[in-house]
């Protein structure tokens, strides 16, 4: 117990030195009082120190600097309290007591704000009111000699307590110490005060640590005091343990909040870390998909953004932006975009999706795709916006080619949705329909096409479509548009589905084909020609069938009338003869006529017909024409012809043409058989396939195998005076009637050419 | 010989050409046999009598041309003419050729017709006389014997009676005799008669 030989003796008459002399020769008895105190003050100094340095670390937490004042003025009262309870003379007793008023005013003070900084409760006209009138009661302690609550101290007795030797004051009270109870009533209500409100706010640890605890110490110790002062119970007064008692709670509920912060402080820097390490694995998942992601926070105008967000706009990877410099980033063209965007993203409480352009220091331009959410706070307003953005220069230069090619395409290329209104359309539509485009958008395709307004399906536009655009590809009818002045012109058309970002399209591309169309015609004009004149070769190679055709009925009809004109002549003229004559004169007449009139059909160069035709009629017609050519060439010819009504639909001057032309060149190639031997025969017959074939079979010189093929084409001949276009013609014909033309050699002698033609359909 | 009625004969295979020119050349008195086909008209003709056929040239079976072929062959003295439909020129050439009279185109003018038939009937006619006189001519001449045809010869070379006897040896006067049996025989009155007689039957004068 050497050890109490280390306890401060002050040079004051605080302690008395005599007692602890007394105390030591009293044979090792510890003085368990002044330890006890001692240590409480210690205790309570080293709490002081401790949130005091809290303080200093964190001076924005006042509680813990009125704590601390709390702390010191405890460390006072409990010094103070030590030296009355060790007091051994009056003078001794006297001059703690009044020192210890002070503390108790620091006490109070540092209480009250104490209670109000860090619980936020007590009512702070009932705390000032406590504080005045302590300090009053301060104030009136200051002359006094044995402090306010003395009037008088005569003597001190000593009562051992745990054996340590304690002072009672004997003497008069003073009646002013009712004052001092007065504060103290006073402070004990602002803590019951301040107990209820944090009691109802919930917080009640805190109540119950902080101010409830204070408010029933007080009670306590205050009790106890008045006891001890009127002799009813031995010193000491448990003031000093009972207010370290108070101070350790508000102490753990401190620390409580001081663990806390620190818990805190480590969860936020491990948040803050993990922030920092999703910033970083969001700045290279962006760098990656070279998205830059921003937040803007509308509260504090200020963005934040990855380094490949800044980069993407040309901000610095320091700066600061707000929502000016950002704007300032944009092209100024597409700022009202931007605006607008925003604002529409509010109103509809939508997305934010604006495609813009942002112009970069070096003068560049990007264009950027932003996309961005807005975040409300409690009350329903917009407090942040989260996005993206995204470079899309290489799609805005290929959406920008797309459109240059579909500009230049020397085609009109609409795109039409699936109701039929036209969407976008190039500079090659807006010439074919003499319409600007913005005319064109919105219309209906219909409008400029009239011909998609026929069909069963008023609903399923696009189907309609495809099956004109199909059919009028088969030619099995003509497309025409309609330009703004109503004037019709015929078109091609095709479709074709295309996917878009704004959704599925049907891509109308459309030909103008007037020219095409002209051209078909000229062209089959000039195979007309080309047939007609390849006609009148040929009949000009029969002239002699032709003279004779005429000249028969011609003869018939000069001898009958000269006939007439004798018997005439006569006195007795047979008038039965003259009659019969006449007759004769009349049918050879007709029967001129109708040469002629064949003639001139087989001359003409007229519309081609078609209509059903007798192949065996046709070719009847067509020899009784050459019947005399044949007889010339000495010819015969055999006929093994169907019995029925062989139908095929064609036009009858063509194909008595081609028959024409078949017959004429069986006979030249026969020109070299001997006379005998010049047989012509011609067979017709129906097929399975509902067609008509049709041979003519020569016993003449016959074809080299290896010309079987180019006898039907033009200029191959093998006649000296030849153009040898007949065949050429006659296959062109066959292939407008849809038919087939070819040679074959015979086993024997001699030649066969082969006419297949479709019969006729029984539909018109 | 009597006068026949000279026979016109027609070829061509269209019924009512046949008609119309049958009915012309009656009107004018001519008389017709009509044929549409070549081989019937080869059976029937008869060409000892004055006639001319006019035929067509283009006909099936037998062509005109092939059937002045024929008639030549079988030695037809009927005069031929050609009507035709179409006149070609080297049909019209083979046809005259061949011993045709005329080649007339159709249309036929009916005069034109009767003319060409006139003509060719005359020269029928005209043949005909001639072979029959010759054929007379021929009788006349088996009837002398042979004696007498030598001397003949003699006579028509314009020889002397004297000369032939010596010629012949026989005496002058059986000259005489022969001369004056064979002018009875050949019913000629003049020396010159005689000389045209032999000269039409073919027989050669004797060598001076």
């Amino acid at each position: 117990m050497r050890t109490f030989g280390l306890i401060p003796r002050p040079v004051s008459g605080v302690w008395s030195a005599s007692i602890h002399k007394d105390f030591y020769d009293s044979g090792r008895q510890m003085p368990v009082i002044t330890i006890l105190w001692s240590m409480i003050a210690a205790a309570s100094l080293t709490m002081m120190l401790v949130h005091f340095i809290v303080w200093l670390r964190r001076r924005d937490r006042y509680a813990h600097l009125s704590f601390a004042f709390v702390a010191l003025s405890v460390t006072g009262v409990t010094l103070c309290a030590l030296g009355y309870e060790t007091a051994s003379t009056p003078a001794e007793y006297g001059r703690a007591m009044w020192m210890i008023e002070f503390a108790i005013f620091a006490y109070f003070v540092s209480v009250v704000v104490f209670v109000r900084t860090y619980l936020k409760a007590g009512p702070i006209w009932l705390g000032g009111i406590v504080v005045v009138l302590r300090l009053l009661f301060l104030v009136m302690n200051l002359p006094t000699e044995f402090s306010i609550n003395y009037a008088s101290i005569d003597s001190i007795e000593q009562v051992v307590v745990l054996g340590e030797p304690l002072a009672r004051p004997v003497g008069t009270l003073s009646p002013w110490r009712h004052f001092g109870e007065l504060s103290e009533v006073g402070l004990f209500l602002y803590l019951v005060l301040a107990t209820v409100v944090v009691w109802r706010r919930g917080e009640k640890r805190k109540a119950i640590l902080i101010s409830a605890s204070n408010a029933a110490v007080m009670l306590l110790a205050a009790g106890h005091a008045a006891l001890v002062f009127h002799g009813l119970l031995p010193p000491p007064m448990m003031v000093a343990p009972s207010i370290l008692f108070v101070v350790m709670a508000m102490s753990y509920d401190l620390s409580s909040e001081v663990l806390h912060a620190a818990e805190l402080t480590e969860t936020v820097q491990a948040r803050e870390s993990q922030l920092r390490e999703s910033e970083k694995r969001m700045d290279l998942a962006g760098q990656a998909a070279e998205l830059g992601h921003w937040v803007w926070d509308m509260r504090a105008d200020e963005i934040w953004a990855t380094q490949k967000g800044r980069s993407l706009y040309g901000i610095g990877p320091d700066e600061r932006v707000t929502f000016e410099r950002f704007i300032q980033t944009i092209h100024p063209e597409d700022r009202d975009a931007v605006h607008r965007g925003i604002n529409d993203s509010l109103m509809n409480k939508d997305d934010f999706n604006v495609e813009y352009r942002v112009v970069l220091p070096d003068s560049g331009t990007r264009w950027v795709l932003a996309r961005g959410r807005f975040e409300y706070d409690e009350a329903g307003q917009p407090a942040r916006m989260l996005g993206v953005s995204l470079d899309i220069t290489h799609r805005r230069i290929a959406e920008e080619r797309a459109l240059q090619i579909v500009e230049a395409s020397p085609n009109a290329i609409m795109l039409i949705d699936f109701n039929g209104s036209i969407g976008h359309v190039n500079s090659k539509a807006e010439r074919m329909f003499d319409r600007p485009r913005q005319q064109m958008q919105g219309l209906s395709l219909d409008t400029l096409i009239p011909d998609l307004r026929i069909g069963a399906d008023q609903h399923d536009f696009a189907g309609r479509l495809n099956e004109v655009s199909i059919r009028a590809a088969r030619r099995e009818y003509d497309l025409n548009a309609c330009r703004s002045d109503g004037q019709s012109f015929p078109i091609e058309i095709s479709v074709s589905p295309v996917q878009t970002p704004d959704g599925a399209f049907m891509l109308v591309s459309v030909i103008d084909i007037t020219e095409r169309k002209q051209a078909e015609l000229e062209s089959a004009r000039q195979r007309n020609e080309l047939a007609h004149l390849s006609r009148v070769t040929m009949l000009g190679e029969l002239s002699g069938s032709l003279a004779h055709e005429l000249n028969q009925p011609l003869a018939s009809i000069l001898s009958n009338a000269q006939a007439a004109q004798q018997f005439l002549a006569k006195d007795q003229a047979d008038l039965d003869e003259v009659r019969e004559i006449l007759q004769d004169i009349v049918d050879e007449d007709k029967r001129a006529g109708e040469v002629i009139r064949r003639l001139r059909l087989l001359l003409k160069k007229g519309e081609i017909l078609k209509e059903p035709l007798d192949i065996n009629e046709t070719l009847h017609d067509v020899l009784r024409l050459v019947r005399s050519d044949l007889i010339n060439h000495g010819v015969h010819v055999q006929l093994q012809l169907t019995s029925e009504r062989l139908e095929v639909a064609g036009d009858p001057v063509q194909l008595q043409q081609i028959l024409l032309n078949l017959v004429m060149n069986a006979c030249d190639a026969m020109a070299q058989t001997p006379t005998g031997q010049r047989l012509l025969l011609i067979t017709t017959e129906r097929t399975d396939q509902q067609a008509v074939h049709l041979c003519v079979t020569d016993h003449g010189c016959g074809i080299p195998e290896n010309q079987l093929r180019s006898i039907f084409e033009p200029f191959v001949t093998s006649k000296p005076e030849g153009m040898g276009l007949g065949l050429a013609v006659c296959q062109t014909i066959v292939k407008m009637h849809d038919g087939k033309l070819w040679a074959t050699n015979n086993h024997g002698p001699g030649a066969t050419f082969h006419l297949l033609l479709p019969a006729a359909s029984k539909t018109p | 010989m009597k006068n026949p009625t000279p026979m016109v004969y027609l070829v061509d295979d269209e019924q009512p050409v046949l008609r119309a020119l049958s009915r012309l050349l009656r009107s004018k008195g001519r008389e017709v046999m009509a044929f549409e086909s070549a081989a019937e008209f080869i059976q029937t003709h008869r060409d000892d009598k004055p006639g001319c056929a006019v035929i067509d040239l283009a006909m099936p079976e037998l062509t005109g041309l092939q059937l002045q072929e024929r008639l030549s062959d079988l030695g037809s003295s009927l005069p031929v003419i050609f009507l035709t439909g179409n006149g070609d020129i080297p049909s019209s050439v083979k046809a005259m050729k061949g011993g045709a009279i005329d080649f007339l185109t159709k249309p036929v003018d009916g005069d034109l017709l009767i003319q060409a038939i006139d003509r060719a009937i005359e020269a029928h006619t005209l043949m005909l006389i001639s072979v029959a006189e010759t054929a007379a001519l021929e009788r006349c001449l088996s009837t002398l014997t042979p004696r007498e045809r030598e001397v003949l010869e003699h006579v028509v070379a314009g020889k002397m009676n004297k000369q032939i006897a010596a010629d012949l040896g026989i005496v002058e006067k059986t000259i005489k005799v022969h001369r004056s049996r064979i002018m009875e025989k050949m019913q000629a009155d003049s020396l010159a008669e005689l000389v045209r007689m032999t000269q039409k039957i073919g027989i050669e004068p004797a060598r001076p």
